[in-house]
């Protein structure tokens, strides 16, 4: 199948050099590189042991469409393996559902209506945080001492969960679930009197964030180190080689927590992008080494020495040529980077570094129940949550690993 | 075989520089005054004049005694001087020095390092033997399933579920202490036998909790190893002349298939030292990982340094047995590297 992938590879290339070129050679060979391929045809090289969905257009002249479904051939396979894998199809659903979650979280779970007549006018209160739109949330209504809640609506539309996550209620604090007068606060409450559910809504959105913030970092680091080292080779593999293998190597989760700690006076924004930096940088050791890999294996390939020997700088060649080719595995430690960092995360808020306190996150729940055993809700459901959305990280990740690189099925 | 040992120890030494500069250059930019820390924030200024000059003289012969009034480059010296001499330097807060607060913690953390490896090569390598002889049959499934699973339960949730509900009576019943590494009627005229299955108790749950996330990741390396083995030419011949099934699988694959086995430890081990921080919290185990997170707690700068550093020198003398370890058993490796 890797032989499939370089063909595939090969198939790419003179499309790609043909949309770029400005070079009259460039143009001339790969015309005629695409016709030889029309004629010849990739299509039955292709070891595809599945039947394709389409029946290709061969038709010669249209050498543009053939080629371009060729492309796609290998993610339509991977997607087709990875479709078949249930357990990993069951993670990217969950997934999906929390992304939801967090992104409707204002909806969900507040203590403002979503939608309200007061006083012969309609507001959207929910929407405050939104930028933009956050005018016609009607702030301007309530005077200091009045809640949203207080107030006589002509009607209103109330969230299913009529708290947020930042509501105080100490009257209300160690609810177990259903154990307040009317039996609305579902999943019992903290010692503030906070919701749970409601902080396990809006907890959803930082821990997704920051786990996809923090690995978007550490890919963008991860690629360019490992492909500037694959590529060159040289001093340049030695030193990026050598500072891989030094974080590789470090008791990493230490350096986070240390620099975390040391700029927990920051600003709540700033905190939060910090954590994302921190985990970013120290979690790019494992792409770096695959990208490097990947490039290697890729470098001796005709279709790169093509592109160098028609003239093309270095890093056209690697954007344009070697990356679409080593993006299979990097995608797969995408898939357990994130599972990794939305983990650590929670790490740091689970021993009160983390996120301000000020906002709830899943770790910072949990944290809770370390101090007070009678209150079990605060254990097991935050706990729940972080598992759930680090196992479905993780089987995605498998899956992907299963469906794009076969050669690991035994 | 001797050369490559050299080579790697050579190179041991940039890496441990490298972690001294990092680990430095942390504590250096980090925001705040180190004399605030010692003398309080109250120690700025003053109502009247001379009180703003008494507390500023104090200030100075803080910051001199530290060495802080100094360029960074020779604080930095002077601070790795002190390592290669095993001094790093006086708590801010006690004043003793930080090479015995670290001598104090670090056993409990070695303890447990040591005892979780075993424990997760002693589980995890009959499974992946098991798997992988019996492909894709229930009970590799069933495995590989549980096990992953159990790979994706965070540990710091695993540890909190098991001291609320294992160490006490208010659920179920007390199954573990609830803290510490002795018994509170625990005395030193206890017999060895004793205070051993004491400690041991009281080890049981950590270790547990610090172990199970190892187990999927080496039992999945040992089954694809060792299916990778069994492909082999001799492992056929082995079979076509007629030798014991077991007799194939244990003497013959097994010893090829545990090489690269070794190396993992090499991956293990800055999980397991930075993961110290979070089990010896939840079960209140006076080990380096406390002894770190108090440090941060209260800024004690000089104290976070040595941990760091330690840790991170630790892990690195790990990896580099690992390394040799590897080549001892497999001769090529040190053959390939020097050709390299």
């Amino acid at each position: 199948m890797s032989q499939g992938e370089q063909k595939k590879g090969d198939a790419n290339q003179p499309k790609k050099v043909k949309v770029d070129a400005v070079d009259p050679v460039a143009q001339d060979r790969s015309s005629r590189m695409a016709e030889a391929e029309a004629i010849g045809g990739p299509e039955g090289m292709q070891p595809s042991p599945l039947p394709r969905a389409e029946v290709p257009d061969s038709d010669a002249d249209d050498a543009e469409k053939s080629r371009a479904d060729e492309s796609q051939g290998y993610w339509k396979l991977v997607r087709r393996q990875f479709m078949k894998n249930k357990p990993a199809v069951f993670g990217a659903v969950i997934i999906a559902l929390i992304a939801v979650v967090a992104l409707f979280a204002d909806f969900l779970a507040n203590d403002r209506p979503i939608i309200c007549e007061y006083q012969d006018e309609i507001y959207f209160p929910a929407i405050r945080s939104f930028p933009l739109v956050s005018a016609f949330a009607g702030e301007q209504v309530l005077s200091s001492d009045v809640g949203w809640k207080e107030l006589e609506y002509d009607w209103a539309i109330w969230p299913p969960i009529p708290y947020s996550s930042s509501n105080n209620d100490l009257d209300n604090s160690f609810t177990a679930p259903f154990d307040d007068g009317d039996h609305s606060h579902v999943l019992g409450t903290d010692q503030l009197g906070r919701d749970l559910l409601a902080g396990i809504i809006h907890g959803a959105r930082i821990s997704l964030l920051i786990g996809i913030v923090a690995m978007g970092i550490a890919t963008i680091i991860g690629v360019l180190f490992g492909a500037l080292s694959g590529y060159f080779g040289g001093w340049v593999d030695m030193a990026i080689s050598r500072l891989i293998e030094l974080f590789l190597n470090f008791p990493v989760f230490f350096l986070i927590i240390t620099i975390v700690a040391f700029y927990q006076d920051q600003e709540p924004g700033q905190l939060i992008f910090m954590i994302m930096a921190v985990i970013g940088l120290t979690g790019w050791m494992g792409i770096a080494r695959l990208m490097r890999g990947e490039v290697l294996r890729v470098r001796n390939q005709e279709y790169v020495t093509a592109a160098g020997a028609l003239g093309f700088p270095a890093t056209k060649v690697i954007s344009r040529h070697v990356l679409p080719n080593s993006l299979a595995p990097v995608l797969v430690a995408i898939a357990f980077g994130i599972a990794s960092a939305i983990l650590t995360e929670a790490a740091l808020s689970f021993l009160g570094f983390g996120v301000p306190p000020t906002i709830v996150t899943w770790g910072s729940m949990l944290s809770e129940a370390r101090g007070n055993v009678y209150a079990w809700w605060l254990a097991i459901f935050p706990g729940l949550m972080i598992f759930l959305t680090v196992l479905s990280y993780n089987l995605v990740g498998d899956g992907l690993r299963d469906a794009t690189d076969p050669r690991l099925k035994i | 075989m001797g050369t490559y040992i050299l080579k790697r120890i050579a190179l041991f030494v940039p890496t441990l520089l490298a972690i001294t500069v990092i680990t430095f250059g942390i504590a250096k930019m980090a925001p705040g005054d180190p004399v605030d820390i010692i003398l309080g924030p109250q120690s700025q200024g003053g109502d009247q004049a001379a009180d703003k000059e008494l507390n500023e003289r104090m200030r100075q012969e803080v910051r001199e005694e530290l060495g802080l009034d100094q360029p960074v480059v020779v604080q930095y010296f002077s601070w790795l001087g002190g390592i290669l001499q095993g001094d790093f330097g006086k708590s801010y807060f006690d004043r003793k020095p930080v090479m015995g607060k670290i001598a104090e913690r670090i056993w409990p953390t070695l303890i447990m390092s040591v005892l979780s490896i075993l424990l997760a090569y002693l589980i995890a390598i009959p499974i992946g033997i098991y798997s992988a002889n019996n492909p894709g049959s229930l009970g590799d499934r069933i495995l590989s399933t549980s096990l992953f699973g159990l790979y994706s339960i965070p540990t710091f949730w695993a540890g909190t579920l098991v001291l609320i509900y294992l160490t006490n009576n208010d659920y179920f019943f007390q199954l573990f202490p609830t803290r510490g590494l002795h018994s509170t009627a625990y005395d030193d005229s206890w017999p060895l036998w004793k205070s051993t299955l004491d400690y041991l108790w009281h080890l049981a749950a950590p270790v547990m909790i610090y172990t199970y996330t190892s187990f999927a990741f080496i039992s999945r390396q040992m089954r694809a190893g060792m299916v990778e083995v069994i492909r082999q030419d001799y492992i056929r011949t082995a079979r076509a002349k007629g030798l014991d099934e077991r007799k194939v699988v244990y003497k013959h694959a097994l010893r090829n298939s545990l090489i690269p086995i070794i190396t993992l430890l090499a991956g293990l081990l800055p999980a397991l030292i930075g993961g110290s921080i979070v089990v010896e919290l939840i079960f209140s185990i006076p080990g380096m990982g406390k002894l770190g997170y108090e440090a941060l707690l209260a800024r004690d700068y000089p104290v976070i340094m040595g941990v760091l550093t330690l840790s991170a020198i630790l892990t690195m003398v790990g990896v580099l047995i690992a390394d040799l370890l590897y080549s001892l058993v497999d001769p090529r490796i040190a053959f390939a590297k020097k050709n390299a």
